[in-house]
């Protein structure tokens, strides 16, 4: 899977959790800090992140900043593929 | 007549003074006979400050500390309610609530308010970490004196809620209120004789915090809490719970998704966990089953009740009959001491079994009114014709539900633009007139958008005072941190969108049905 495909992907995933259309724009913003996401919206993208990529990322495995910010998402997932 | 809550707490002190009373993530911990000296010396020290006016309610600020209990207890003893307020309030509410006090001090028990609260909190403040000598002292000196505690009919604690048009709204809480819930959960099925450790999730500014103070409290039970970092991160959360011992459960069904979300939140990691009472939103089917399949023999229990009936008046506990019916789940049987009206909303008219209409609630835990609104008072809390005679206080929820003829309540709904969100207490009016505040801002509506029946977050749809300003993130973001300096975080809606106009329905006022069109795609 080309690198650009799975940003793009994951961006599009979060615009759809956030309803925040330009998301991509902003990628080292830190998304719990700018209220785009909380604690239920972080459960959410898990759950879609193992739905679309079949990565299965615990809750407790990782902390806050560990994938607050876009850029962040996509390591973290890149990580695991 | 002092609190029968407080006495019987008190009482623990005598039969088992070195039982740790509460403890909490960070293992800060208080036993039964430490819990009613500290209590006492600082209720002395209350009662001899000069700049403490008698009988004025206090505000208690912090999250979880057991010095919040030391606190409850003292403003109590000594003749004044308390007004808990919590480390995730910004400035703008906790200078809104101190502000409709009057003549009030704020007791701080995390010893360093921050500093964006100072220029809000006009009002003398007092360090209660840094107290202990004098305290000391003071109990020596008070070894004869005595105290007089809030009477039965005096306020035990004001809770402010979230309220249409952005100011916060304070619930006041009798000494009755509080003792009569308290009798009830002593006397019911929670009043099991056995070693009971109890991890409540709300914190004391929720209503649902004052159940396992009642029933477990009163019976020497300990009760375990989170403290603020570890309520924000799960796998703090999880080290704790894991090493909590606990055997009941208390929080919103939101807080149990969220764990249950982490495959390793079963029964290995809280080995003794017996019940789960959850309260405060809707509860799913799927919650209950999955929780009991993680913790086999699992007994979930559901409540409902309003923070202006002190807490719960219903409570049931889920079988499997209920969860294989076709429907929502119940929210519970009446309370006993409580009379659950369901009413026609247009006429207050009585309405049969399985019909809907406005729940009214009837009884000796309703609050007697929003403290210092005398309007919002009339409107909630002296409006049901069909109370009996001799029952002085009712109040009306504004929730949809219905009663089936096997004693049992559910919950259809708001009337009003309430919600409850991860189980907190929201006005959109609140968050609109935040928004509407803002000069960026011309119109504002605030709705929830909505996910297997259930509220997921909150989108604001705006209009621009500035037709020429640049709509995006930027400016998202921008509106976002000034929400922040006036609303609780939890409030500041995830999405924002920006709309050229309102659609107006025939009265004028903005359409919500056609603006929730437009953010369900």
């Amino acid at each position: 899977m080309a690198n650009e495909n799975i940003e793009e992907r994951i961006i599009e995933l979060l615009i759809d959790i956030t309803g925040e259309e330009e998301i991509g724009d902003y990628r080292d913003d830190d998304l719990f800090e700018e209220d785009v996401l909380d604690s239920l919206g972080a459960i959410e993208l898990l759950v879609r992140l193992k739905e679309e990529f079949g990565i299965a990322i615990a809750p407790t495995e990782l902390e806050r900043e560990e994938m607050n910010s876009v850029n962040k998402i996509v390591e973290r997932v890149q990580e695991r593929l | 007549m002092a609190s029968r809550l407080q006495a019987a707490i008190d009482a623990q002190a005598q039969r088992v003074p070195q039982k740790t009373a509460f403890y909490n993530s960070r293992g800060e911990s208080i036993t039964y006979s430490e819990l009613k000296r500290q209590s006492d010396a600082l209720a002395h020290w209350i009662a001899k400050n000069d700049s403490i006016t008698p009988k004025t309610p206090l505000v208690v600020y912090g999250h979880k500390s057991p010095l919040m209990l030391v606190c409850f207890m003292a403003c109590v003893k000594s003749g004044h309610a308390y007004v808990p307020v919590d480390v995730v309030y910004p400035r703008d509410r906790v200078a809104s609530i101190i502000g409709q006090l009057g003549p009030t001090v704020v007791l701080d028990t995390i010893g360093t308010i921050p500093q964006l609260l100072e220029d809000a909190l006009e009002r003398p403040c007092f360090d209660v970490t840094e107290l202990q000598a004098e305290l000391a002292d003071e109990l020596c000196a008070a070894q004869d004196a005595t105290l007089e505690g809030v009477g039965e009919n005096d306020l035990f604690y004001i809770l402010f809620t979230s309220g249409s048009t952005g100011t916060p709204k304070g619930v006041q809480i009798t000494t009755e209120c509080v003792d009569n819930f308290s009798k009830w959960l002593m006397d019911s099925e929670f009043a099991v004789d056995e070693e009971r450790i109890w991890f409540n999730r709300s914190p004391f500014t929720f209503d649902v915090s004052l159940t396992d103070m009642a029933a477990g409290l009163t019976r020497g039970d300990t009760l375990f809490a989170l403290e603020d970092e570890a309520d924000k991160s799960l796998a703090l959360a999880f080290e704790a719970l894991g090493t909590s011992d606990a055997t009941e459960w208390v929080s919103t069904p939101s807080f149990v998704d969220q764990c249950l979300a982490d495959e390793s939140f079963d029964a290995q990691l809280m080995p003794n966990l017996k019940r789960m009472l959850l309260a405060g939103e809707v509860l799913r089917p799927e919650t209950v089953r999955l929780a009991q399949k993680r913790f086999p023999g699992l007994r979930v229990f559901n409540g409902y009740g309003p923070t202006e009936s002190t807490d719960l008046v219903t409570l049931c506990e889920i079988t499997p009959e209920m969860l294989s019916a076709d429907r929502a789940l119940p929210i519970g049987y009446a309370k006993p001491d409580s009379q659950l009206l369901v009413l026609d909303p247009v006429s207050l008219e009585p309405l049969p079994d399985g019909e809907h209409g406005e729940l009214f609630v009837v009884g000796n835990t309703v609050a007697t009114g929003y403290w210092q609104r005398d309007d919002l008072t009339q409107a909630a809390f002296g409006c049901c014709p069909q109370q009996l005679a001799g029952q002085s206080r009712s109040y009306r929820t504004g929730d949809e539900v219905t009663r089936e003829p096997d004693g049992l309540y559910y919950y259809h709904g708001r009337y009003d633009l309430q919600i409850k969100l991860h189980g907190y207490r929201i006005e959109l009016g609140d968050i609109e007139s935040a928004l509407c505040a803002l000069p960026e801002v011309h119109m504002a509506c605030v709705l929830p958008s909505m996910r297997d029946g259930a509220i997921s977050h909150l989108v604001a749809l705006l209009v621009l005072a500035d037709p020429n300003e640049k709509a995006g993130f930027a400016l998202t973001k921008r509106l976002k941190a000034a929400l922040r300096t006036t609303i609780p975080s939890y409030m500041v809606p995830r999405a924002f969108k920006y709309v050229d106009a309102f659609p107006l329905n025939p009265s004028g006022k903005a359409d919500r049905k056609a603006l929730a069109a437009l953010i369900t795609d």
